[in-house]
Formats: C-alpha cells, sequence, structure tokens
C-alpha cells in the first residue's frame, strides 16, 4: 500500500461506481407494473414514428419529389434492391414490407441509444433481441415447413449438399444445430451484446468523465475528465455506426435465413 | 436451378458477390460454433460418463474439424453453383467419349 501512496492523486475513486450490468435495470414506469418500463415504451413509440413515417412518405407522392420524399424512396429502395432483391432473387417482393418493417424498427430502436431524450438502444435489453429474433426464426422455418412439408424441410435444414453418405450420419447433427440453433442465438445476441457493450462505453467515458471533472480535486484528473468527455462525442459517433450497422445486418441475415429456407439446391 | 440463376443473377448487379461473401462469413461462423458446441457436448458427457479427461479437448477439435469441412463443401457447392450445368454435361460428354 505504501507503494502506491505516491499515486494517490491519480486514485481517489472511492466514491465512484462504475457502470455495470445494473445500469440496464431500469425502474418500471408505472409503479408496481414490472413490465412497463422504458424500453417498452420505446418501442411503442418507435412503432407509432414508423407508421407516421412510412404513412406520410406513401401518402404525399409526387412525380418529383421533395427532399422528406427523396429520403423515404431511398431508404425504401435501399432495403427493396440492397437487401431483398439481392439476396432472396427472383420471388423477393412478398418480403419487402417484412423487411422493411424489421429494418425501421431494429434501426430506429437502436438510434434510441444516441437520441438525447432516451439514450438506450431498445436491444440492449436482451428480451427485445431474443424477441426480434425469435420472430425471424418463426417465419423462416414457417416458410421453409410451407415449401417442403415438415419432413422434407427436416432434410432440407440436415442434409449439406455435396457430403458423401458416411461423413453425413456425422455432419447431419452439425448442420442441423447450425440452421436451427446457432442461428437465431447468433443473431440474438449479435443484436444485443452490439447494443449493450456500445451504451457500456458511452457510459463508461460519460460518467467516467464527470466524476473526474466534477467530483475529484486533482487538476490532472479535471484533464482527464475533460478529455473523457470530448472522446465520448467520437465513441457516440462509432455507436450511430455500429447501430445503424447492425439493423442493415439483422435485416440482411433475415432476409439470407428466408432465402436459405426456401432454396432448391439438392 | 433457381439457385444457379440466382447466383448468376445477383453477380451481375454490384452488391451481388458482397453479399454471398457475408453469407459464407456467417455460415462458417455458424458451423464452427455448432461443431465445437455439438462435439465438445458429446465429448463433455463422455468425460463425464466415463471419468476420462481426453474426450472434451478431442471433442472440441473435432467439431472444430467438420466445421470446416462442411464450410468448405457449401463453398465448393456455391463455386459449382452458377457454372454447375455447363460443367456436368461436360463430365458426362467425356464419360461418353471414355466410354467410346
Amino acid at each position: 500500500m505504501t507503494a502506491w501512496s505516491g499515486f494517490a492523486g491519480l486514485m481517489p475513486l472511492e466514491g465512484y461506481e462504475p457502470p455495470g450490468v445494473e445500469s440496464f435495470d431500469l425502474p418500471p414506469l408505472i409503479p408496481g407494473q414490472e413490465w412497463a418500463n422504458k424500453y417498452l415504451l420505446q418501442a411503442v413509440v418507435s412503432v407509432v414514428l414508423i407508421m407516421a413515417f412510412w404513412l406520410v412518405m406513401s401518402r404525399k407522392r409526387a412525380l418529383v419529389p421533395s427532399k422528406g420524399q427523396f429520403l423515404g424512396e431511398s431508404a425504401y429502395m435501399f432495403v427493396r434492391n440492397s437487401i431483398a432483391r439481392d439476396t432472396i432473387g427472383h420471388d423477393f417482393k412478398k418480403w419487402v414490407p417484412l423487411l422493411i418493417a424489421l429494418f425501421s424498427f431494429v434501426l430506429v430502436n437502436n438510434l434510441w441509444g444516441v437520441f438525447p431524450l432516451t439514450l438506450m438502444p431498445t436491444a440492449a435489453h436482451v428480451g427485445w433481441a431474443y424477441g426480434l429474433a425469435g420472430l425471424v426464426w418463426l417465419i423462416y422455418n414457417g416458410i421453409g415447413i410451407k415449401k417442403f412439408g415438415p419432413i422434407g424441410y427436416l432434410k432440407h435444414a440436415t442434409m449439406p449438399p455435396g457430403v458423401p453418405g458416411p461423413m453425413l450420419i456425422i455432419v447431419a447433427p452439425l448442420e442441423f444445430l447450425s440452421n436451427i440453433i446457432v442461428r437465431p442465438a447468433t443473431l440474438s445476441l449479435r443484436l444485443f451484446a452490439n447494443m449493450f457493450a456500445g451504451h457500456l462505453l458511452v457510459l463508461v467515458f460519460v460518467l467516467g468523465g464527470e466524476y473526474l471533472l466534477l467530483h475529484s480535486e486533482p487538476v490532472f484528473n479535471k484533464v482527464a475528465g475533460v478529455a473523457s468527455l470530448i472522446f465520448s462525442l467520437a465513441i457516440f459517433g462509432l455507436e450511430i455506426f455500429v447501430q445503424s450497422l447492425q439493423a442493415y445486418i439483422f435485416t440482411m441475415l433475415t432476409a439470407q435465413y428466408i432465402s436459405s429456407a426456401t432454396a432448391e439446391e439438392h | 436451378m433457381t439457385q444457379v440463376q440466382r447466383d448468376s443473377g445477383g453477380s451481375t448487379t454490384g452488391p451481388g458477390p458482397d453479399k454471398t461473401a457475408m453469407d459464407q462469413g456467417m455460415r462458417a461462423l455458424s458451423y464452427l460454433i455448432s461443431g465445437v458446441l455439438l462435439y465438445g457436448a458429446l465429448g463433455w458427457v463422455g468425460d463425464h460418463f466415463l471419468h476420462t479427461n481426453f474426450l472434451l479437448p478431442i471433442g472440441i477439435v473435432l467439431g472444430a474439424g467438420l466445421g470446416v469441412y462442411l464450410t468448405i463443401k457449401r463453398l465448393q457447392a456455391q463455386e459449382l453453383g452458377a457454372p454447375a450445368a455447363p460443367r456436368a454435361t461436360r463430365t458426362t460428354t467425356t464419360k461418353t467419349e471414355g466410354d467410346r
């Protein structure tokens, strides 16, 4: 301990409580109703906003688009062309509504993480990520079963192409596990972990910077606090990028799962 | 056959190869995770009941190897996907030539 006494000025952090997992346990908005928390409010508001956005976009169509219509149309064409068409192929049109809805929902709910009034991505609570991935899981297995029948789909999900007979016995459970269990798990955990870690990073920079600047004595700490707060802006920028990217990846993978559940490759 | 058409259609548009690359990457990851999980778990179960301690690492390595094997097979199937039709006919013609 005496060896550290010279550095005492560097570590006066007794009153500092670092952010952790418990930072994500938000109190319920209505007392006594555990389910009515900020995440639910954000999700509901996001649905209302998204519906309003797409209704306005589709209502006020003009041949020469305004700036707003241009934004809406480019967002729509982005999902339609570079996600749905390029991934699903010739039968993509009936999946565009689902993919648009998923993309809008995940994007808006991720961006709640940098919106000043909310500052919390909805998927930072793992239940929302599980729910979304569960929905995708039901859809792609459902259409697979609808197309090939239960037995046919089981075959489709367990038989990798181009594997000779005896190898198939060791490899079929692997293919099944990969298609049916690992896919939804990675889909949900990828979204959740990115949002959770991003928010935690922001918390560390902002709360740590705030503590160093306002609640600690040495001048060096105050300088470090200011630096930390300035860097937190860069972290916010990074978060905007990660949140948009994760919304894109989530939608892209959904399209891919739909495509591979209905692909005729045998 | 629809696979063939989709692949060739995807590669003509700009982000086509990008999308298949992402698909392959995610598949490889998924196979590796499944392989390690499944055969690692089997190895662990074997260790637990046979009171040995070498089956778990063997299972993990074997699972990872099988994941790589599946990825290779899947990539081969995709690569053959685009020129599959002409190549299939070519092989049949060479076979008939050999028979002659």
